[in-house]
Order: structure tokens, then sequence, then C-alpha cells
């Protein structure tokens, strides 16, 4: 819709945390960021990176959810958890690969990025995107960012064995066509030893 | 004596940004309680101090009138910057000398500086120790600066809960070489002396330092304050204290009253 898509590049961000106080701002959630951030390994580097949600073309915080709390929308646009119907059991919480989801003991609610809704769907940018002083995170056209940038938008991922398309694009080396993160090469111990992969 | 003043967000009025564009800051909030308004603070004093009629300004508008004026043919001239400038441009850089000049967004543009020949010159320094230099008893250079959270004193931003949240505490950076020789790790309480005072913060180990310095983050009053470890020799040209280099030593302490 109106052309626009979300890109986000770590490698950008400064850490400023801009986003994540525009975002806990929004009057629908207020107090509470939708942004995930994070210092990478501050012992060892000033390295940060801000996410939005990277809103799945097949989410799998709504194939978990029992409650039929979270929705797609037409444009693929994946919604915050229902407040009606979330129970506040956190499947979404545990089975999102890129670990989005929160859950606000509080509001006994999951809550996520939605795209800020309420603006985009009427052709605003979300509010992360119009105060990034970086544009780590940024609400362009596909022309803008092949314009302005040397990186390559990628929106496949590859999480062990599962492939996620996404609505929301990484910025990736040019010679990149999928983000592989397979969590077996993180947790074993010794001689690794190669699992097949189903595809 | 405490002048409750307001925050930027409480207040409208200009100001200019570090690269020199006046910005217009609307005012979005109430002061609390009996806080005011910086500017009726300083008209008030003025004329609490019989100088009223130097300051009959009823809103920062006018304030800022004056200043277009008395900077008029000065170097940073903002005769021509007006409100209705500055929000239609979204902000206008100084210079700005006449009412139809558009503002100086880049300085000294086409080779043309303020000397009298025209031209940039290079400046070169003679190079001497800090006034407070390293020694056996304090080994270890200290500089303080800024997090992103907070604003210099903090007096615009410590009121400010998610800004406060955000890095509620200064913490001392230091390198794990050094954090190793004292066995220092990161949420350690240690203590940082100098010649003048010691305070006591938690460490954060850090490889993103040098291992002879610490970085004490200044936003913060009291037994915070890490303008009670720094000296006070001005750079004779500018006069500008050496808050950037001082002489420290660290060692682990006991957490300060009521903490953990």
């Amino acid at each position: 819709m109106f052309g626009m898509e979300f890109y986000v590049d770590p490698s950008r961000c400064i850490g400023c945390q801009s986003c994540v106080k525009a975002c806990e701002e929004c009057d629908t959630h207020r107090g509470v960021s939708m942004i995930n951030f994070d210092f990478v390994d501050r012992r060892d580097t000033i390295a940060t990176a801000a996410y939005v949600c990277w809103h799945c073309d097949n989410p799998t915080c709504a194939q978990v959810c029992p409650a039929d709390a979270i929705k797609k929308y037409e444009d693929g646009i994946v919604g915050s958890s229902l407040k009606p119907r979330c129970i506040a059991c956190s499947n979404c919480v545990l089975a999102c690969p890129f670990g989005i989801p929160k859950l606000i003991p509080e509001n006994e609610q999951m809550m996520k990025c939605d795209m800020c809704y309420d603006r985009t769907s009427i052709g605003k940018r979300p509010m992360c995107a119009t105060v990034c002083p970086s544009q780590a995170l940024a609400y362009v056209t596909p022309e803008a960012i092949l314009a302005s940038r040397r990186e390559k938008p990628i929106n496949t991922f590859w999480f062990g064995n599962q492939k996620i398309t996404t609505k929301v694009y990484m910025m990736a080396p040019a010679d990149t066509d999928a983000i592989s993160i397979d969590v077996a090469d993180y947790t074993w111990e010794g001689k690794r030893e190669t699992v097949p992969q189903a595809f | 004596m405490v002048l409750a003043g307001s925050l930027q967000e409480e207040e409208e009025g200009v100001t200019a940004s570090v690269e020199g564009r006046v910005i217009h800051i609307q005012k979005a909030v109430e002061p609390p309680a009996n806080a005011r308004a910086d500017s009726e603070i300083i008209c008030g004093l003025a004329r609490r101090l019989g100088k009223g009629e130097f300051f009959r300004f009823r809103e920062p508008r006018e304030i800022f009138e004056e200043l277009r004026l008395a900077s008029r043919g000065g170097i940073a001239d903002y005769y021509g910057i007006t409100y209705d400038k500055i929000d239609r441009q979204k902000g206008v850089f100084w210079p700005c000398p006449e009412i139809d000049h558009p503002g100086t967004p880049r300085l000294f543009e086409g080779g043309h500086f303020l000397h009298p020949d025209g031209r940039a010159r290079f400046m070169k320094l003679e190079w001497r120790d800090s006034g407070d230099p390293v020694d056996a008893d304090y080994p270890v250079y200290l500089t303080t600066g800024r997090v992103v959270s907070q604003y210099l004193s903090g007096t615009q931003t410590r009121r400010i809960g998610a800004l406060v949240d955000q890095y509620p505490d200064p913490k001392v950076e230091i390198h794990p070489r050094l954090a190793q020789q004292h066995g220092i790790e990161t949420g350690d309480w240690v203590a940082v002396t100098s010649r003048r005072s010691s305070i006591t913060l938690q460490a954060q180990v850090v490889r993103t330092i040098r291992p002879d310095t610490l970085f004490i983050p200044y936003h913060w009053p009291d037994e915070r304050s890490a303008n009670r470890l720094t000296h006070r020799t001005l750079d004779p040209r500018s006069k500008i204290p050496e808050y950037k280099v001082s002489a420290c030593r660290i060692a682990k302490a006991p957490a300060p009253g009521g903490r953990d």
C-alpha cells in the first residue's frame, strides 16, 4: 500500500534509541515500546541493533496462537495481539524465530510491532522510521533504497529447516540471497557435524 | 533557593542546534505544579532587581525579536531569521543577515574565511602536560562525557522517566585488562578517587575504552557527580576547564548506603 516498504540495517544503528522512545510515545500503546533493541555484545563492541516485527508472510506467532489472537491483514501486516482474545500464554513469544513478541505482564497480553497500522494504513510512515537519524530503520520506496544503498534488501530467512519470508527487508551484503541462522551452529560443543537440510 | 524552571517541551521558543540551525520548539505540555517558564523566571528576577523596564517581554517571540536586532551585523547574524521563516524552512542556519536571505547551511563555502585576508589558518599548539598529571598514587586517566539519553547537567532530561530508565545511574567504563588487575567485574561497586574527591559507582567492563583510562558520564549531581573528581585547570586560550583529562585511581568498594 502506498508503495513504501520497511528496511532494517543494523550496521547503520548508532544506538540512540530514538526509535524505542518514539514508539513508546504512541497513543495506542503509551509507555510500552514495540521496538526490539539490543546491545549486541556491550563488553566487546558498541554495536547495537534495533528491529521492528518482520511481518512474516506465514506468521509463526499466529500459527501457534491457541486463541486466534494474532491477525494478518490484507496488506501483509501482522497485528499485535487482540486484547479480548490474548490469554498471555507466551506461545508466540517462544515460537517466533526472530524473538519479536513481548509478553507485557501488567497487561496480561502479548504486544508487538504492528507497523504503526494507524499511520501506515493511511500513508504515513511508522514512528520509528520518522525519527531514526541514520535510517537503520527506513520506510521508503524500493526505488529509493536501491538508489541510496550498496546493500541488498533480503526477505528470505532460514532458521534451520524453517524457511521464512517476510514483508520487512533486512539489508544484507550484495551477494546474499537469503540469511541463514541455524541454532545448531551456535549450540554444538566440540566438533561440528553437518545436519542435513530438508531443502 | 530553588527556581523551578521548565523543560524545552514546556515552553515555546527557538534554539540553535549544534550545526547552527535555528529551530522552533513548540510547547507540548504545561510545566508541573509551580514550575514556570525559564523566560518568565529571568524577567521576574529582573523586575525584582529593579531593571524590569529592560525585560518587558510578554512571550519568547519578543525576546527573539530583540536577539535579531542585537545580533545584526555580527558573525552569528540572526536579523533575517523570523518565526515565519523558521517554520516554513524547517529551521534557518545562521548567519542570515537580511529578511530575504535563505540562511547559510554551510559556513565558508567558496573558501572565504573571516580573517582580514579571507583565508583560513592552521594554528599551532604548544603541548603541555595535564594540570592534573597521572603519577604513582593516581595512575589512571579519567575522562568524562555523555550518554545519549541525558543532556548536559540533566535539568532538561532527568525528570523524563523513560529517559531515566534508559540509563538510570552513571557507570564507570573500564577496560577488561585494568579491571582484572583490580578484580573488578561488571556490576561491582568501585570507588574512583582523584586528588579532589571520591565517588562510588558501578563498573561496566568494556573493551571499547583504552586500558589506561576510565570513563564516567557527568549528567548526575551530588554523590554521583563525575565533576567532583575533575579539576579546574583552564585552557589558556579558550578558558575551558580540563574536564576531559584527570588523574585517578580505582578500587572495589562497598555499595553506598541503601544500595546493593
